[in-house]
């Protein structure tokens, strides 16, 4: 899985990043590099078993005392 | 439904202001600073709305297919989902046309006939708890934050100013169509709303094994909604960073959100808790702040006096 990941990785890098420096569209380049290494952080920790920032926990988190809260009110 | 219809007026009042903008190029017109957090906070739910779907969807695939891993199927169909934004909103639109046909005859062959037989009494048993019947409501309504993608999607619509009839249509037609239906296998199976897509599929599979069409057409809807929340969240980005072009962030993006679908829920009993407990106050949460927050970009920027800046 690491190495079809790999390759999909340098897929997504042959198809765009020419292009992108062709047309010197730097800002385009580093957004597209800053999302792709996100993707790949959460891509091979997932495959690797490496543990992730989770943001549905997060959210979890910060929300459970209002649904708490109802829970207690409409029930 | 008066709430859907009202929030969905709100918010093509919003984007008809400047209909060639997206509600982040316009908040950013009016006011750079809240302009970018309303861009990123838009952002990071569309991402989360598609991972969440991409999950509900590679979880229904994984029960049909159970030895093929849910990964194959996440990164198929968000990959899907990707080639057609690639090549345009109007491919997803002409896609969804097209299943116009088969959702009606679903609903000819499998929820018509079962109008005739429902058990009324049933049917009234939710008004026994009414304060559950109305938290459900509540938390419904919530899931109109969704709505919110229309801001994205406008711009790139022809006639941006004679849309409006079109989505109230639909909005109407979705809300009957919902209602026919929970009512339906309530009124007759006792099914609630949780259980309905089981339900649905068992009940094609023994009218006459057109549970195929009915898996086509689940698997097609759900693709078309996690490829329009992909294209709002690189729209969204792209606007946010002020980039000529969503293009090159379509593929990362997609990686992304396929994985991120997977790190997101241990199984479905935790899927489902949060899409109760949660979901409807992430997405309440969005739908009140957003407009709040485009009314003070556009306070600060027009400074009380009633003139927009220049977009």
């Amino acid at each position: 899985m690491v190495y079809l990941l790999t390759l999909i990785f340098l897929g997504i890098i042959a198809f765009e990043v020419p292009g992108l420096v062709r047309k010197k569209m730097w800002r385009e380049l580093a957004a597209f590099s800053v999302l792709l290494v996100i993707g790949m952080i959460y891509s091979y920790g997932q495959v690797l078993d490496i543990p992730l920032p989770n943001p549905t926990k997060g959210i979890e988190a910060v929300f459970k005392p209002v649904s708490q809260y109802l829970d207690q009110v409409l029930s | 439904m008066p709430w859907a219809l009202g929030y969905t007026w709100l918010i093509l009042k919003i984007s008809h202001q400047a209909p060639n903008l997206t509600i982040i190029e316009q908040a950013k017109a009016y006011a750079p600073v809240l302009g970018i957090i309303l861009g990123l906070i838009l952002v990071i739910f569309f991402i989360l709305v598609a991972a969440y779907y991409l999950y509900d969807l590679a979880d229904f695939l994984q029960t049909l297919l159970p030895k093929t891993p849910t990964i194959v199927f996440s990164l198929v169909v968000i990959a899907l989902g990707a080639f057609a934004i690639k090549l345009g909103l109007e491919t997803l639109a002409r896609l969804a046309v097209i299943l116009i046909i088969p959702v009606f005859i679903l609903i000819a062959v499998g929820i018509v006939p079962n109008l005739f037989t429902l058990d009324f009494p049933t049917i009234l048993m939710p008004l026994d708890n009414w304060k559950h019947t109305v938290k459900g409501a509540i938390f419904q309504s919530a899931v109109f934050g969704e709505l919110l993608v229309l801001t994205m999607l406008l711009p790139a619509v022809n006639k941006p100013g004679s849309i409006g009839k079109s989505i109230f249509i639909t909005i109407f037609f979705g809300w009957f169509l919902i209602v026919t239906l929970v009512f339906t296998l309530y009124g007759n199976f006792s099914i609630y709303t949780t259980q309905i897509i089981y339900k649905l599929f068992e009940l094609y599979r023994e009218v006459g094994r057109i549970e195929s069409l009915f898996i086509i057409l689940w698997v097609s809807t759900f693709l078309i909604k996690v490829s329009i929340f992909l294209y709002a969240a690189v729209k969204g980005l792209s606007d946010v960073f002020g980039l000529k072009s969503h293009g090159p962030l379509v593929w990362p993006m997609t990686v992304f959100i396929a994985f991120l679908s997977l790190v997101s829920f241990r199984n479905y009993i935790d899927y489902f808790r949060f899409f109760i407990d949660f979901y409807p106050l992430v997405s309440l949460s969005v739908e009140l702040v957003i407009p709040l927050l485009f009314g003070a970009a556009l306070l600060l920027g027009t400074g009380l006096k009633g003139t927009l800046p220049k977009a």
